[in-house]
């Protein structure tokens, strides 16, 4: 005669009397945990064989290729050269201009203007000897208050807080 | 009777795992025969040329000092030229990126974090890492005593570590996060509490570490997970249950996962020492991005890994960190690379681990184990038109 297990949560093992003398074990957290698996196998069977069929319909990959390529030859990019662009993208660096605004026409801005603070012209304001006075941005001190502009060593922290100045 | 049950299962497992495998290789099969091309071969045959780099068309302008560990994530906000980043030393700071100083010094309750983030509004930063929590800081808020921000809100659920987070476009209160525990999170930061957990059913999602994730521009409610299982999935936040594909391809860790400009493709960075384009509708892998030294075929061992990617803003230029130190410049359209940026001056003296671009595409921040960030820009000449 047998009986079920009492499915104790302290022991994945329950005896299980037979008409011998001995006492079977069965390990339920096994039998549970390869039910879960089996199941696991089968719904990935249901997913797969709806994506083979969903191929059909699928486009080739040129296709995606193809809109990339458009998406990015449609897109002006502040990091590539103009001269790379052709004539017919004129209208899209009129665009461009209006959309990215001050950032990228300051280009030779230190003729007019006092502080340059845009990326591309940190080299661009060094042309012909123009040098500014390095600010306190060089300071490697991890203290936001610390104030020195250069020195050697600050005396908030024990490193020495700047090298010499790579700003302008 | 209960043990040929069991016997019963583990035939019944046999069986499911042989169909699973026929047709996984049928998929392939049926799938190699719709890629008639890849990316580099059709800008090929459409006779592009590559992008050309000078020698100082791109350039170090702005080196920002002040961890004092090793640099692990950095994020830009989508106004206003600020960057947060993470840091080994137990920081966040926040930068003005245009004049290098630090607005923010931000001491962290657990110095082992792993990743950093602006909210869309540019008033609160998040990070995460071994504390299997996410910390979100109102950079508004008045400091404690000790002149620290305080936490403004934890968000507490996940199992394992937090490797990545990224608030929701145009969200300030929503932001997602992946984790060691191979699940994503979707939090709702007014309450704290979990909107959505991706993958947490038995094999519905990730089988390993989630390392990265990408939000979608064009559609917030798609976003993009990569994995230590090798895969990268596509989710919907509207269906947790399950992943709505999964990307095979690499043979490593998926390190870095970037969405494309155009919301319709995504990039990939691996332990495998490529990177790889993928396109969200279709699954295609369009291309892979193999340093010259991998080309030969075949996977290299001691390889240097890809640790961050990147997309300049029109998809053209793909920047992908590595472990050697190398900031590969990849012309997206015919994969070839065009720059190393860390073969040039003022490169980094370590690994690139972390990097982005800013939000109008004109400058992209590296950050690295050298414990700097620096900021590169296009230092060529520029006509008006």
């Amino acid at each position: 005669m047998g009986e079920t297990s009492n499915g104790s949560s302290s022991s994945s093992m329950s005896p299980v009397s037979v008409s011998s003398p001995s006492i079977v074990y069965v390990d339920l957290y096994g039998k549970r945990r390869q039910l879960a698996k089996v199941q696991v196998l089968e719904r990935e069977i249901g997913v797969l064989q709806d994506e083979i069929k969903s191929l059909a319909e699928l486009e080739l990959a040129s296709r995606c290729c193809k809109e990339l390529e458009d998406f990015v030859e449609a897109t002006p990019d502040p990091l590539i050269a103009v001269n790379q662009s052709r004539g017919r993208r004129r209208s899209c660096w009129k665009n461009f201009w209006r959309k990215i605004g001050s950032l990228i026409q300051c280009c030779c801005c230190c003729s007019t203007k006092g502080d340059c603070t845009c990326f591309p012209c940190a080299k661009d304001c060094c042309r012909g000897g123009r040098k500014k006075a390095c600010s306190s941005g060089c300071c490697k001190c991890p203290e936001i208050t610390c104030g020195c502009s250069c020195d050697s060593t600050c005396p908030k922290c024990s490193v020495c807080c700047c090298n010499s100045c790579l700003c302008f | 009777m209960s043990s040929s049950s069991v016997s019963e299962l583990k035939e019944r497992h046999i069986a499911a795992t042989e169909t699973v495998n026929s047709l996984r290789q049928r998929l392939n099969h049926k799938r190699l025969q719709l890629l008639d091309t890849d990316i580099a071969g059709y800008a090929k045959s459409q006779g592009k040329s590559p992008v050309a780099f000078g020698p100082t068309d791109l350039l170090c302008c702005r080196i920002l000092q002040g961890h004092t560990g090793k640099v692990y994530s950095l994020d830009w906000t989508p106004e206003k030229n600020r960057i947060v980043s993470a840091s080994q030393d137990g920081r966040l700071i926040v930068w003005n990126a245009l004049t290098s100083q630090k607005t923010h010094a931000i001491k962290l309750p657990c110095a082992w974090v792993m990743t950093c983030a602006f909210s869309p509004g540019g008033q609160s930063v998040a990070c995460g890492g071994l504390d299997s929590a996410c910390s979100i800081f109102n950079l508004t808020s008045p400091t404690d005593k000790d002149g620290n921000i305080p936490v403004s809100r934890m968000l507490s659920g996940h199992k394992g570590y937090v490797s990545s987070c990224q608030f929701i476009p145009d969200e300030n209160n929503y932001l997602i996060t992946s984790s060691g525990d191979q699940t994503c999170v979707l939090w709702d930061i007014n309450t704290g509490l979990r909107t959505s957990v991706f993958g947490v059913e038995f094999q519905s999602g990730h089988t390993a570490d989630v390392l990265s994730v990408s939000i979608s521009n064009s559609n917030s409610r798609m976003f993009v997970s990569g994995s230590c299982d090798a895969t990268a999935r596509l989710w919907d936040t509207r269906v947790a249950s399950r992943a709505a594909r999964t990307f095979h391809g690499h043979e490593g860790d998926v390190n870095s996962v970037k969405f494309f400009p155009d919301g319709n493709r995504f990039g990939t960075g691996s332990d495998d020492g490529t990177c790889r384009l993928y396109d969200i509708r279709t699954g295609h892998q369009l291309q892979v991005y193999s340093p010259p030294h991998q080309q030969q075929g075949g996977t290299v061992p001691d390889a240097p890994m890809v640790t961050s990617i990147a997309f300049s803003i029109s998809g053209r230029l793909l920047f992908a960190g590595y472990s050697n130190g190398d900031c590969l410049v990849w012309d997206t359209l015919l994969a070839k690379v065009i720059l190393n940026l860390g073969s040039v001056h003022n490169s980094h003296e370590a690994r690139v681990s972390c990097l982005g671009l800013s939000a109008d595409g004109s400058a992209l921040c590296t950050g690295s184990w050298d414990t700097n960030l620096k900021i590169w820009a296009f230092g060529g000449h520029r006509k008006v038109i």
